[in-house]
């Protein structure tokens, strides 16, 4: 497993290659250190929604979180608000990081205690959440942050976006722990594999699930809040293809879609992949028509390979 | 000439032999019983009939003809088979139902309900059922008319032979009647019928022959008047009559139950069972399928609510709440379905063995101690024999016994008061099952109260110091010792009264 997995991450950075070698062909301009940063920033906010998606995913019982999207809004417009009211930025945003958690966590305890599908309950909290964002809002967008607010999505350490140093690799190294290291992680494995099994074991799978979709809110939270920051501006619209694009992202870095396998550098690997298609085509001026269905064509390449792959290391063995 | 003919059909799963030379052969107009306790090889045997089971060797002759049976070509030579709980789709209509696949239609791609209905008509009057029952669906009519559905297919798609597999098992005393007598008419008009059972009773009031079945072998075959019931239970509890080493288990038993349950009732799988489980004894709970066995220890933990009654370990009053809370009581379950309930299928040895112990590796900040998961694995498989290279295997890749000793080491390992073992040995080949026997026993003598739940009637009394017997949902034998007796145990389980 560990081999298949590895191979197609090996598979993801090749295709990335392959992804800035097509576009300098078209570009050459676009290989630089600004191209690289600039690529960064876009892909992390999705790409911190994905690593929570994927955690949803691999927990398995039709995991999957359509309201990342609007949780990520209705927590950028939380911190707008109150900063716009005079709350300190720091404390502002914490507080949209804590509504993020929350809006998790409601998503939990209906899946969990009420045993309502992971797909119902996200697909009715993804209007419920964005709605509360558009009325709290009034419909529109939220400015005049003070300026300290802009340093987490605007500055660099050494040379590097913060946002993605300091916040995105912490986020992408903690979740790695508790991935292979973590009695969570195990947990969470063995939930996803086989639901029936692990509870026969002792391992309380409603409460893996319940921590999973928290968590899945508060990365969310994050991501808003990085938006925020980065465009000087709360959007109560925002986020709305950040549910289906999250998913995408989790399911080419390997998250099975019924529950059980996936990893978290997978994942940080296909934002990487992502991040560039979408980078790229607005570099070139391509029409953005074009990023859905190379999206789409990577998505089915890969799970093609995997395929392939799969076989050949079977029939090697 | 018979109409269905076996001759020398055997069939091995694995290490297991479910049919061992069949010679069996079935006429028109007959009603023919074939008799044995679980596992004796009788679904074997229907599956190779309705050709979802391809012989390893010997020949099947259908009309005279040697047929080489799929699931296809049997319903063609007119083998129909009606299954213990009927095959429906609960949301279509009993007509669509009863056309599945085989229906009527006009030039045009529309169905032709009208002619289906007409078609259906003088069955199901035939059966004593009303035409309107057409337009119910499927799902709003009892398991005993379900059934009755499910004949008027067979005989509609023109089956010649129906096969009965325990139809009994879940009907009413009144659906019981109606059916029989459903069964004489078919008779009647020249049909073979097969009639699967395990309860003899039922034998005498509808069968003119009579096949018993044991181990996978036929070992008798009767004219009904020429038998008596008493004889037929001797012969289904035959393999079981081989020398024991009788354990007395008296002198090992000492002080207080370890487990003990008080007027416990799951609904609706058991009621009002009180027993004592003492630690240095081997306790068997035998029991017929859908005795209540496993359902009324998957309450003792955690795993199903009791309604009421009480669990008392090591003498204080305990009430599982889930089953990681009874494991924090010391209470281990290894279920009985392996695949299903028991495996990581895609995950390695490692995750499989550990996973009901994981919290003895917790070091700090929620992390493991992965390497001592991988020293502990590596230290089990060493310990119970399993065959692999090493704890990175993928336990989908073991063989059935392998992968039962893994999950078997699962429990061992864990610090347990008490283990409960759902079928253990179910599928496995004899070599591991012999393997998991010593290894069971090993932890009897180390002090831990052992309960195996078993429907082999075999392994109980080979292995049991003791054996309780469950027949619907209550407690029917406690036996201990030289009480311990093949046709007792079996017709405890039945309800035979002899």
């Amino acid at each position: 497993m560990s081999r298949l997995l590895s191979s197609r991450n090996a598979l993801l950075v090749l295709i990335s290659a392959v992804i800035w070698i097509a576009f300098a062909a078209v570009q050459p301009s676009i290989l630089s250190a600004t191209s690289l940063r600039s690529m960064v920033v876009l892909a992390v906010e999705v790409g911190v929604i994905a690593l929570g998606q994927t955690f949803v995913i691999i927990s398995g019982g039709g995991g999957i979180d359509l309201s990342v999207g609007s949780i990520f809004a209705l927590s950028s417009v939380t911190a707008g608000l109150l900063m716009t009211h005079g709350v300190a930025w720091p404390l502002a945003a914490l507080t949209a990081l804590l509504a993020g958690l929350g809006m998790g966590a409601l998503n939990g305890v209906v899946i969990v205690a009420l045993r309502i599908p992971p797909l119902m309950t996200t697909l009715a909290t993804l209007f419920g959440y964005s709605g509360v964002a558009l009325i709290l809002s009034g419909g529109v967008d939220i400015s005049g942050f003070p300026k300290g607010f802009f340093a987490i999505g605007q500055s660099r350490l050494l040379e590097i976006p913060v946002q993605f140093l300091l916040i995105y690799l912490p986020i992408l190294l903690i979740l790695l722990f508790v991935e292979r290291a973590s009695y969570f992680g195990r947990a969470l494995y063995l939930s996803g594999t086989n639901e029936t099994a692990a509870r026969l074991s002792g391992i309380e799978v409603g409460k893996i699930r319940f921590l999973v979709y928290a968590l899945s809110g508060l990365l969310s939270g994050v991501a808003g809040i990085v938006n925020a920051s980065r465009l000087t501006v709360a959007r109560p619209d925002a986020g709305g293809s950040a549910n289906l694009v999250s998913i995408t992202i989790a399911v080419l870095g390997g998250a099975n879609i019924f529950g059980g396998e996936g990893s978290v550098v997978g994942t940080a690997l296909a934002s990487l992949a992502i991040g560039s298609v979408t980078y790229g085509l607005s570099y070139v001026n391509a029409n953005p028509v074009f990023e859905g269905g190379i999206v789409g064509g990577i998505l089915i390449f890969s799970v093609l390979a995997q395929g392939l792959l799969g076989r050949l290391q079977r029939a090697r063995a | 000439m018979a109409f269905i003919e076996l001759r020398g059909v055997s069939k091995q799963f694995g290490g297991v032999r479910a049919l061992r030379g069949v010679d069996v052969a079935f006429e028109q107009g007959r009603v023919h019983a074939l008799l044995g306790e679980n596992g004796a090889g009788k679904s074997t045997l229907i599956k190779t009939l309705a050709g979802a089971v391809q012989p390893d060797s010997g020949e099947i002759t259908i009309a005279g003809q040697r047929a080489q049976l799929s699931p296809r070509s049997s319903k063609q030579l007119g083998i129909a088979v009606v299954y213990q709980e009927p095959m429906i789709y609960p949301h279509l209509s009993v007509l669509e139902n009863i056309f599945m696949g085989q229906e009527l239609v006009s030039p045009g791609g529309f169905l032709r309900r009208g002619e289906m209905a007409t078609r259906a008509t003088p069955t199901l009057t035939r059966l004593g059922l009303d035409p309107s029952i057409l337009e119910q669906p499927m799902g709003a009519l009892s398991i005993g008319y379900q059934q009755l559905v499910l004949i008027v297919q067979a005989l509609i798609q023109g089956a010649r032979a129906l096969i009965f597999d325990e139809p009994t098992s879940i009907l009413s005393k009144e659906e019981t009647d109606r059916l029989l007598g459903i069964l004489r008419g078919l008779r009647e008009s020249g049909h073979a019928v097969i009639y699967i059972t395990h309860r003899i009773e039922e034998v005498y009031q509808i069968a003119d022959e009579v096949t018993v079945l044991t181990d996978g072998a036929v070992v008798g075959h009767f004219p009904i008047a020429e038998i008596g019931s008493e004889q037929l239970l001797a012969l289904m509890s035959g393999a079981s009559k081989r020398d024991y080493q009788k354990r007395s288990s008296q002198g090992r038993v000492t002080g207080a139950p370890i487990l003990a349950a008080e007027h416990l009732c799951v609904p609706p799988y058991a009621q009002d069972l009180s027993w004592q489980i003492y630690a240095g004894e081997l306790t068997c709970v035998y029991g017929l399928v859908g005795s209540g066995r496993s359902e009324s220890f998957q309450a003792v933990f955690g795993h199903l609510r009791p309604a009421s009654g009480r669990i008392l370990l090591g003498g204080q009053p305990v009430a599982p709440r889930s089953p990681a809370h009874a494991i924090r009581l010391g209470i281990g379950y290894l279920p009985e379905d392996r695949k299903l309930q028991g495996i990581f299928a895609d995950k390695n040895l490692e995750f499989n063995q550990t996973a009901s112990v994981l919290r003895a590796f917790l070091q700090w900040l929620g992390k493991l101690d992965l390497r001592g998961l991988v020293r502990a694995t590596d230290q089990g498989m060493r310990e119970y024999g399993v065959k692999a290279k090493h704890p990175g295997v993928q336990i989908a890749l073991l063989s059935g016994g392998n992968q039962q000793k893994i999950l078997f080491t699962r429990w061992a390992k864990s610090k347990l008061k008490v283990l409960i073992l759902d079928e253990p040995t179910r599928g496995i080949d004899v070599g591991t099952k012999a393997e998991i026997h010593e290894f069971i026993r090993r932890l009897v003598d180390s002090g831990v109260g052992v309960v195996v739940i078993t429907s082999d009637l075999e392994e109980a009394l080979q292995i049991g110091d003791r054996i309780l017997v469950m027949r619907k949902g209550r407690i029917v034998e406690d036996l201990r010792g030289e009480a311990l007796n093949p046709e007792t145990i079996l017709s405890a389980a039945i309800g035979a009264r002899s």
